[in-house]
């Protein structure tokens, strides 16, 4: 039995593990709203990335004299109240904005999957005390430990996905903990074990990749969620540096300015709404397609 | 279950001191103290002002830094503690433990202390007449999230997939799309100096208290609704509703009296933990319509350095989560069967 | 018409109004006529005072509250600020300056019915000194005999120069003579404090239910973060000349929901706490309810010249200095950027100074040529060393961001130095600045009383507040033989040779004099502007009001 497990082991979660993502591609590929959505996403991040190139102006190029002014041929966007022009520096905040969403879902997903991972597969002792852990890292207020965070470290764009994602893992690390505890009955782990694979390796090449559906979906769920969290920063002034400017920022100076300048609410206010939804959207689709079970 | 509860409540202790340390030392490591201020007090004043608010320790300076106590002015006290970086190090770490145990004291008797800032008032005071306020306006929130969400989200269950389905979806979708800081500025300019159905600001009457609720609660009866169309969707499918149809029972009272108890399970979980968001979450809200409740001081205190008002909130924003969490653990127990206490 | 297009229609009607057409229909930003029926004045309040103790409040709003429960022995003259009997109806001068002594009015009383005698100045002044009070303020009164030992501790109460000679006369000594010490007794600090309450309640007596004052009005309500409802105070001795009810003072740190409740007529005042955003001061200018005034501040920037920080900083040479100020388009800054009708300065002292004497500094023009050649001559720029990035500090706030990033600007395209702009949340800003971590850091400057010193004494060389650490001793000597000259004019010629020296060394980088601009309801009479911006609420009244 031993010498014919290790090969079994990796061949059945190859199996298991292509059937379910073929599975899930095609459930996905018929929710259209999924598909829309993502074909609006990537129509927002290559507006963002590579828009710039074809717009005339800078973000930071100032007209003070010029003012805001409603959108115009010149201006698609108009301009801000320093007569920059909106429509790139919307461009630019998107990149920052998608930036800080991607990269701090990202920090968080890196803590979260290891955390609950180890937690999860350890179990007993080393589980109580990680998720007391856990527990106690919920009870505080997020924004306070985000704010002490970036007044101890400094506020650099890089603290600022750190610091993001460092406060947004507890979810991730307990829904990681819960799918390990599970799988780690599974006898493809059993097998693995009586082959002498060590334990980290289990963890991260054979359980974690079965964990992948509720990880994906939620992931893909932070990012929006991370991004909320930024535009908050910056509606406090603790987001990013001027003259850079993210989504966030942009939509807090036009709620400010909203009854004299409309265009600076609804434009920036437009791209980021939309992007949210998209990746609500697609977290949805991702979700029923991975996981048809936990429909919400 | 008593025993469950017993043992939970207990836990909760140990919980808030690992919070309290927690914030104690983010507050004091955090750089800039609660009495810098744009002009600056001469150094003596300074001095008297750390003395009586535990900012300074003379038993750890004698002990330490004996050199301290003669100087006089900010510069010359930086140019020692810069020749002695650990004797200074060592210096502040024992008047942080100093303050610490402090603090300490004054929470088992159940005093926060004095506010740092606000120097006529002690926090037990803000918190008093904050916490009132907040918890109306979750309340109101939370009312409002049930309100919408569960309509909506029992609706989109009933025509799942078709067009009333899509149309909460969105809408839901939008709600949590939409960063209050700027719903509450729309609300406003809309409803309060357009039509003029509602004043723009402040805590008074009952019309006072409508936007400011539906702006914090939108956010909230997005989720309500998501989770209660997930929710219902997964009981409609089980047996037992099968049979109640096949029994003959009307649709209406099928979902009404059987699928909406099951339905509701997530929303009753999602509860606990939205309860104690809503707290943190109406920083905004109680900015922008000038409500006086305490989330603010989770920006603000932290902001100005006042390190008990921050604590306290930091504290009872704590205890409020896990005893909110334990009434959602009972809850659930009662409505769910398969729920047994450990 | 049906009645959901009606609606509609009044919606677009009314965002119509909101956005544009306030100039051409409407000429108030406002409402027309008041919308409170009450003979009671709403006033934006700002930020929550820190404290109303007049002993050991430190801040602008707490300020003005206390201005309103608590009378000194002078108050405020609405219109010039000149002192004017208070709670003193007389006082007499010794020649050299150097004693006063006040006498009180007869029958006053606290708002309890306690009479208020001069012991209670002696103890209140004293309670300010003493070290366990730690009041923030406690300098002020450093120039009273025996004052500053006591205060820090090496002296004893006893030896302080006040005494109440009898019940009514107060006798003060001081150590030098202060020509604006008249000036400063309707200040805070000075007002007297109730011993008996205060000896009750402990820290709690400034609480609604333990307060006992001495001023116009008296407190009813005090909601934290929200609302202090003042009332008449019907123990007051000038009772009768009190016009307003009371005043409900609205408590707010959001400008912009301050100003949503001044257009609703929930606000008859923004107050002189809450100023409006500049952006929409183009729209407000013109209207009936929006004023514009000069007003006793300046705004700089520091150059820090500490030995011991940034060493090699080409900011530590005089004309990259002067390099930096020519190419800062202040005039620019002033039109679009602060919009609240500043004025571009060209020195420390406010242009409220010019009026009264005080000699103009020659103007600093907007020239990069010349920037461009000092720049030239202390090496930097083509054929020269790379002008390393400089670093602006400021902290988070709409209106210090919009001045950096314009200066940010001009900087780079004038003189192609490239700047990076740093915004620090307040404490962290402030611990830099203090502890000397800046380049250049954004600083307001305040007057706390009507006179020149109090601008320039934080250049003093030995002065906390000089954050540069800029020493230069001939400005100290003229500042310190200003002190003991009498005449007002000479005086100001002297101050005049400090400052003139000052922009030459340039520790500083003047942006504008500061102005102060509100929104008030044509119904609220009796408002003088002033160079302070202090409007006590005794002289305010409301028109057409019961």
């Amino acid at each position: 039995m031993t010498s014919t497990v290790p090969v079994a082991a990796p061949e059945l979660e190859e199996i298991e593990g292509t059937s379910l993502w073929r599975d899930a591609w095609r459930r996905l590929k018929k929710n259209r709203m999924a598909v829309a959505a993502a074909a609006v996403l990537g129509g927002i991040v290559l507006f963002c990335v590579a828009g710039p190139l074809f717009v005339p102006y800078s973000f930071d190029e100032q007209n003070l004299e010029y003012g805001a002014r409603g959108p115009s041929a010149e201006h698609w966007f108009g301009t801000d109240l320093h007569g920059r022009d909106l429509l790139v520096r919307t461009m630019y905040g998107g990149r920052i904005s998608l930036a800080v969403g991607l990269a701090a879902t990202l920090v968080s997903l890196t803590i979260g999957v290891a955390y609950g991972a180890i937690a999860g597969y350890f179990g007993g002792r080393v589980d109580a005390i990680m998720m007391r852990v856990v527990d106690v890292l919920y009870t505080l207020p997020f924004m306070f430990v985000v704010i002490l965070f970036l007044v101890l470290f400094g506020r650099s764009i890089v603290l600022l996905f750190v610091a993001l994602g460092a406060v947004s893992w507890l979810t991730m690390a307990r829904i990681v903990r819960g799918q390990v505890l599970s799988l780690k009955q599974s006898e493809f782990v059993d097998a693995a074990r009586a082959a002498g694979v060590r334990d980290l390796a289990i963890v991260f090449r054979h359980l974690v990749p079965n964990a992948l559906g509720p990880i994906v979906v939620y992931a893909t769920l932070t990012v929006p969620r991370v991004m909320l969290e930024e535009a908050f920063l910056s509606y406090l002034g603790l987001g990013v540096q001027p003259p850079m400017a993210s989504w966030g920022l942009l939509v807090s100076d036009g709620a400010n300015n909203m009854m004299l300048h409309p265009h600076l609410l609804i434009f920036p206010g437009l791209l980021l709404t939309l992007t949210l939804f998209s990746l609500n959207f697609l977290g949805d689709g991702l979700r029923d397609a991975l996981d048809p079970r936990m429909r919400t | 279950m008593i025993r469950f509860v017993l043992r939970r409540i207990l836990g909760i202790f140990p919980i808030l001191l690992v919070v309290f340390t927690f914030s104690f030392v983010l507050m004091r490591v955090a750089p800039g103290g609660p009495f810098d201020a744009e002009k600056p007090v001469p150094p003596e004043v300074k001095r008297n002002l750390e003395l009586r608010y535990r900012m300074r320790e003379p038993w750890c300076e004698a002990r330490f830094l004996p050199a301290l106590q003669g100087v006089r002015s900010p510069d010359e006290e930086r140019a020692l503690r810069r020749a002695s970086p650990w004797a200074s190090r060592a210096e502040r770490v024992c008047t942080g433990l100093f303050q610490y145990g402090w603090m300490l004291g004054n929470y088992v008797r159940g005093d926060f202390g004095p506010s740092y800032k606000y120097k006529d008032r002690s926090v037990n005071e803000f918190i008093r007449a904050g916490m009132p306020v907040t918890l109306q306006l979750g309340l109101l929130a939370v009312t409002f999230a049930l309100g919408i969400g569960l309509v909506a989200g029992l609706v989109a269950a009933v025509y799942q997939n078709r067009w009333p389905d899509h149309l909460a979806m969105i809408a839901a979708l939008l709600g949590i799309s939409v960063p209050n800081f700027v719903l509450g500025p729309v609300l406003i300019l809309v409803f309060s100096l357009g039509l003029l159905w509602f004043p723009p600001a402040r805590w008074e009457s009952l019309s006072h208290v409508f936007l400011p609720g539906l702006t914090l609660g939108s956010a909230y009866a997005a989720y309500v609704a998501r989770l209660t169309r997930g929710g219902m969707l997964e009981v409609v499918r089980q047996d037992f509703i099968r049979t109640a149809r096949a029994k003959g029972l009307p649709e209406r009272l099928v979902i009404l009296r059987h699928a909406l108890r099951g339905g509701l399970l997530p929303v009753v979980s999602y509860l606990g933990p939205a309860m104690a968001a809503l707290f943190t979450g109406s920083i905004v809200v109680e900015r922008i319509f000038n409500v006086p409740g305490m989330g603010r001081y989770f920006v603000d205190a932290a902001i100005n350095r006042d390190i008990t008002l921050a604590m306290a909130v930091v504290v009872v924003n704590a205890v409020f989560l896990l005893v909110a969490n334990l009434v959602v653990d009972v809850v659930l127990g009662i409505l769910d069967p398969r729920v047994r206490y450990e | 018409m049906n009645r959901a297009s009606a609606r509609a229609l009044v919606v677009a009607l009314a965002l119509e109004s909101l956005v544009g057409a306030c100039e051409r229909d409407r000429p108030t930003f406002g409402p027309e006529t008041r919308r409170h029926r009450d003979n009671v004045l709403y006033v934006g309040g700002g930020s929550e005072p820190e404290s109303i103790d007049p002993g050991k409040s430190y801040d602008g709003p707490g300020i003005d509250v206390i201005r309103e429960l608590f009378e000194g022995l002078l108050r405020y003259d609405p219109k010039t600020l000149e002192p004017l009997p208070g709670a003193a109806e007389s006082w007499e001068v010794s020649e050299d300056g150097r004693r006063y002594v006040f006498t009180l009015r007869e029958g006053l009383v606290w708002s309890d019915g306690t009479p208020l005698t001069a012991h209670d100045f002696e103890w209140s002044w004293k309670r300010v000194l003493a070290p366990e009070t730690a009041a923030q303020y406690a300098a002020l009164f450093w120039d009273i005999e025996g004052g500053k030992a006591y205060n820090l501790g090496s002296g004893s109460r006893d030896d302080v120069g006040v005494r109440a000679l009898d019940d009514r006369t107060l006798e003060v000594r001081l150590e030098r003579p202060v020509p604006w010490f008249l000036s400063l007794l309707p200040f805070a600090p000075f007002c007297p404090v109730p011993r008996h309450a205060v000896e009750r309640h402990g820290m709690a007596w400034t609480r609604p239910e333990n307060i006992v004052s001495n001023g116009p009005f008296r407190l009813v309500r005090w909601i934290p973060n929200y609302e202090i409802v003042l009332e008449r105070n019907p123990t007051y001795w000038d009772r009768d000349d009190v016009r307003l009810d009371g005043a409900v003072l609205v408590v707010s740190e959001d400008t912009h929901s301050m100003l949503r409740l001044f257009r609703a007529g929930e606000l008859d005042w923004l107050g002189s706490n809450v100023r409006p955003p500049p952006e929409y001061v183009p729209h407000l200018r013109g209207k009936a309810d929006y004023r514009e005034d000069r007003y006793l501040g300046t705004y700089f920037y520091w150059i820090n010249l500490r030995e011991d920080r940034n060493p090699g900083s080409p900011l530590k040479d005089r004309r990259v200095r002067r390099a930096l100020l020519l190419a800062t388009d202040r005039e620019a800054i002033v039109r679009h950027v602060a919009r609240g009708g500043q004025r571009p300065a060209d020195g420390v002292v406010p242009d409220i100074f010019f009026e009264m004497g005080y000699p103009r500094p020659s103007p600093v023009p907007f020239d990069p040529e010349e920037a461009r050649r000092l720049l030239a001559e202390a090496g930097y720029g083509p054929g020269g060393k790379r002008f390393p990035t400089i670093e602006i500090l400021y902290n988070t706030h709409e209106g210090h961001r919009q001045i950096a990033e314009a200066i940010q600007q001009m900087w780079k395209r004038h003189l192609g130095i490239e700047v990076r702009i740093e915004n620090q949340e307040w404490k962290v800003f402030m611990s830099n600045r203090l502890e000397g971590h800046y380049q250049l850091a954004r600083a307001g400057w305040i007057g706390d009383f009507l006179d020149p010193y109090s601008f320039l004494s934080q250049f003093l060389s030995d002065s906390d507040a000089n954050e540069a650490r800029w020493k230069n001793a001939e400005f100290d000597r003229l500042l310190q033989l200003a002190l003991s000259e009498p005449d007002t004019r000479r005086r100001y010629a002297l101050y005049a040779q400090a400052e003139a020296i000052l922009m030459e060394e340039l520790p500083v980088l003047p942006i504008y004099y500061y102005s102060q601009n509100t929104l008030i309801g044509s119904w609220v009479r009796g408002f003088h502007p002033n160079a302070q911006d202090i409007h006590p609420l005794r002289s305010l009244w409301l028109e057409a009001a019961p």
